[in-house]
């Protein structure tokens, strides 16, 4: 058991050290290493204090909760918050790290116990939903202290919830991962799940999401208000919601029996889990006969022939499609959204007062662009080749022809769905034929870029060592760079639209629409074009110098 | 057909090969023997241009592994000790796209994926992804792939671990005629046997170094291949 919470630590630690010295050569400079090693935390504390800040926002204006009375209601709705984050998180990293892991079979040939094994990824699975509530509950009994003061029941009471709730959330995922499991190998086309999966994911929210901010105002206003009702309707609903909140509190009642249904639930998740374990592993489905029949295939060049298999990689990949398609799925819906609800956007900008064909490339320029930093498939394409980087390094293939066949895929899969989405809402929105055609090439551009962008940087930051895909597609310093490039491109077209319109006359009586847009889309195209060159000539002997690494 | 001249690879303070120069002509089959470790995988990779050494050259049909590595990959094929494929891809998939990058015409690729396929007996199972495919499978996939340009020179590591008997014996079939095809087949192995049965000529290798080489009549005598590998290696540890 010690010796595989080591191998587990030291994989992770592993995993940590280069995230945070990407690219790091034997040869460089403990310097340069340090500097590396400052510059990445520095950027990771960055994306982490933005995250709490959001966090500690909203607790703030829990807080009003306190001020009537309803002290358990704030933290019972923390504790909420912090299940839902930590479920959402860590499902996929339990089926993941439990069922789905690539060193399953290899610890099994030991003379180890599967509780051993089980229990060895569970440790860290618990960590991970320590960091997950800690991330939501640390905020709110922060701000708790800070305006209300601490006593000792409190914070003893809610380190027992704590404790209570990360057990709780683990047992549950554990069985949530558990159905992600068995519907991801029941489903022949992971494609079509995982797409299913994620527009539905993408409704829900984007509904929640909607009804908040349609009512942010009338929400905040009516804090009290609402507090009362919601302190009504978890009374109603029962005791858990209550007793979660009255725990935090001190009521030793209330952490009684939520401790005793922690217990409860852990126990029978442990052997659920270990059962779950065992039988996913021993217990393998004969392959199912596959009908479908291969036609010949017509005679594809190299460049197709690569981008045709990055394709079926993507669409095979739950994990790659899930994180990365994200930005394609949002391009529809927001094509899709912005004909439905026209009117509806439309209602708010007039209120607003500022012309329409001055607002509306600026909403185009900010979504479009924030929307593509989501859209990032090339980034982790080269650390995807991981063990299989043999085959195009031993097939007569150049490296621009591997590149090439990468970024081909990117661009097919991204720049037709922008240029629709923004051609039909150009066109309902009634924007002018010289502003769309700007609009349309930064709708081309910024995809362009995000491919470009994600291979140089995939080349800079390359990782062939992973057990499963998670690690290219959600934790790789390519895929996070391109991200925030991305964001960065899209705030620096918004802001030089304003300039523009800044200095010729404002946003209500600008006449300068036009040259506003040619000015926003500039950067995009620009920087596309000298990213493409540079790519072509540096990335082709750096993806060969890759292949001869091995 | 293959010319490794005076090739060192250095990993660290480990000499993984040491001066190493062979000549592999058309029409012959080429054992390379060594013990784990000895270098005969870095001396296949190197060959394939998948690392590059610090120095000597290597040359394939006459052209520059170095210089020109896609005229050489055109000519070459390699199978690896495990060949991890693209798991995510149907082995018909895995045979169309290897067969776009070498521009193989249609009905040739089909005539050959269909050929091979049955006479490896993995015909039934071209439709599955390759995640579903034993170890022995994915071989066959490996070999059958490599099969698909025709090409001059096949560089093979362990070519015969996790084949059943059969595929094993259809596999020595295959290298056979094709070298009579006028192709040549460079393989590494531990399996003394098969090396005495099936090369024509054989490589032993240790520590980096190359300890004897030439025909088997060569290099053996009256003796069996592994009593002169012992021997050898004994010595060159003696020494």
């Amino acid at each position: 058991m010690k010796a595989l919470l080591r191998i587990r630590f030291l994989y992770l630690l592993d995993g940590w050290r280069k995230v945070l010295t990407p690219g790091s050569k034997a040869g460089d400079t403990k310097g340069k290493n340090t500097g590396k090693i400052i510059g990445f935390s520095l950027l990771l504390l960055y994306a982490f204090g933005a995250m709490l800040a959001g966090i500690t926002f909203f607790c703030v204006q829990m807080s009003v909760f306190v001020e009537i009375g309803l002290d358990w209601l704030y933290f019972s709705l923390a504790f909420l918050a912090g299940a839902a984050l930590t479920m959402l998180g860590n499902v996929y990293s339990t089926q993941n790290q439990l069922y789905n892991a690539r060193d399953n079979e290899l610890l099994l040939a030991m003379p180890v116990k599967m509780e051993h094994i089980c229990l060895s990824r569970m440790v860290f699975l618990l960590l991970g939903a320590s960091a997950y509530m800690l991330a939501v509950t640390l905020p709110a009994l922060v701000v708790y202290w800070v305006r209300f003061g601490m006593t000792l029941p409190v914070f003893c009471g809610y380190l027992v919830m704590f404790i209570c709730m990360v057990l709780f959330c683990q047992s549950i995922s554990c069985v949530l991962g558990w159905l992600l499991h068995q519907l991801l190998s029941r489903i022949r086309s992971k494609a079509l799940g995982s797409l299913l999966f994620m527009t539905v994911f993408m409704i829900l929210y984007f509904w929640v999401y909607a009804k908040i901010m349609t009512r942010f105002e009338d929400i905040l206003g009516q804090m009290v208000q609402l507090g009362t009702d919601l302190a009504a309707l978890f009374t109603d609903l029962g005791g858990f919601f209550v007793w979660l909140g009255q725990g935090v509190m001190g009521s030793p009642a209330a952490l009684l029996i939520i401790g005793g249904i922690t217990i409860f639930t852990t126990v029978l998740g442990y052997y659920f889990t270990i059962a779950t374990y065992r039988s996913s592993l021993l217990i393998r489905k004969a392959a199912e006969k596959n009908s479908r029949t291969h036609k010949t295939a017509a005679v594809r060049t190299p460049v197709v022939a690569v981008c045709l298999k990055e394709c079926r990689r993507f669409f095979t990949c739950s994990v790659y499609l899930t994180n990365l398609g994200l930005g394609v799925i949002m391009t529809a819906f927001a094509g899709v959204g912005g004909v439905v609800f026209r009117s509806r956007i439309l209602e708010p900008m007039h209120a607003v007062g500022i012309p329409q064909e001055v607002l509306l490339p600026l909403v185009f320029l900010g979504i479009f662009g924030f929307i593509q930093s989501m859209s990032a498939i090339s980034a982790p394409s080269i650390s995807l080749e991981g063990k299989s980087l043999w085959i195009p390094a031993s097939l007569p293939l150049d490296g621009w022809t591997i590149l090439s066949g990468k970024l081909l895929f990117h661009l097919l899969a991204t720049v037709p769905v922008s240029v629709l989405a923004v051609l039909v809402l150009g066109i309902v929105y009634g924007v002018s034929p010289a502003v769309l055609a700007c609009l349309l090439l930064y709708a081309a551009a910024m995809p362009a870029l995000s491919g470009i962008l994600g291979l140089r940087l995939g080349l800079s930051f390359p990782r062939f060592d992973w057990l499963n895909e998670v690690y290219p597609c959600k934790q790789s310093m390519a895929v996070l760079f391109t991200m925030l490039v991305m964001m960065g491109m899209a705030f620096l077209s918004c802001g030089l639209y304003l300039l523009v319109l800044h200095l010729t006359g404002g946003l209500f009586a600008s006449t300068a629409v036009f040259p506003a847009a040619v000015l926003a889309v500039l950067p995009s195209l620009g920087l596309t074009g000298i990213q493409y060159f540079r790519l072509k000539k540096h990335g082709s002997p750096k993806m060969e110098e890759l292949c001869r690494s091995l | 057909m293959l010319r490794i001249e005076h090739i060192t690879k250095r990993y660290g303070d480990t000499c993984a090969v040491d001066d190493l120069s062979l000549h592999i002509a058309p029409g012959e089959i080429y054992g390379f023997i060594g013990h784990n470790g000895a270098g005969k995988t870095t001396t296949l990779k190197a060959a394939v241009g998948l690392l590059t050494p610090d120095a000597g050259e290597i040359f394939v049909c006459g052209h520059s592994v170095k210089k020109e590595p896609l005229v050489c990959r055109r000519c070459l094929s390699y199978i690896p000790d495990n060949p991890d494929l693209y798991e995510f891809l149907t082995g018909h998939q895995y045979f169309s796209f290897v067969a776009d990058v070498y521009r193989v015409p249609a009905d040739i690729r089909k005539e050959r994926i269909e050929h091979y396929s049955r006479m490896l007996g993995i015909t039934d199972a071209l439709s599955q992804p390759i995640s579903t495919y034993s170890h022995g499978m994915k071989q066959k996939t490996a070999i059958i792939a490599a099969l698909m340009h025709d090409p001059k020179l096949i560089l093979m590591d362990e070519p015969f671990v996790g084949l059943d008997p059969l595929a094993s014996h259809q596999l020595k079939t295959l290298m056979a005629e094709h070298c009579r095809n006028g192709g040549a087949i460079f393989f590494s192995t531990h399996v003394l046997e098969v090396a005495e049965k099936l090369c024509h000529k054989v490589a032993l290798i240790r520590c980096g170094k190359l300890i004897a080489s030439g025909t088997m009549e060569e290099v053996r005598g009256d003796n069996s291949l592994e009593e002169v590998f012992l021997e050898l290696t004994e010595q060159e540890a003696d020494e």
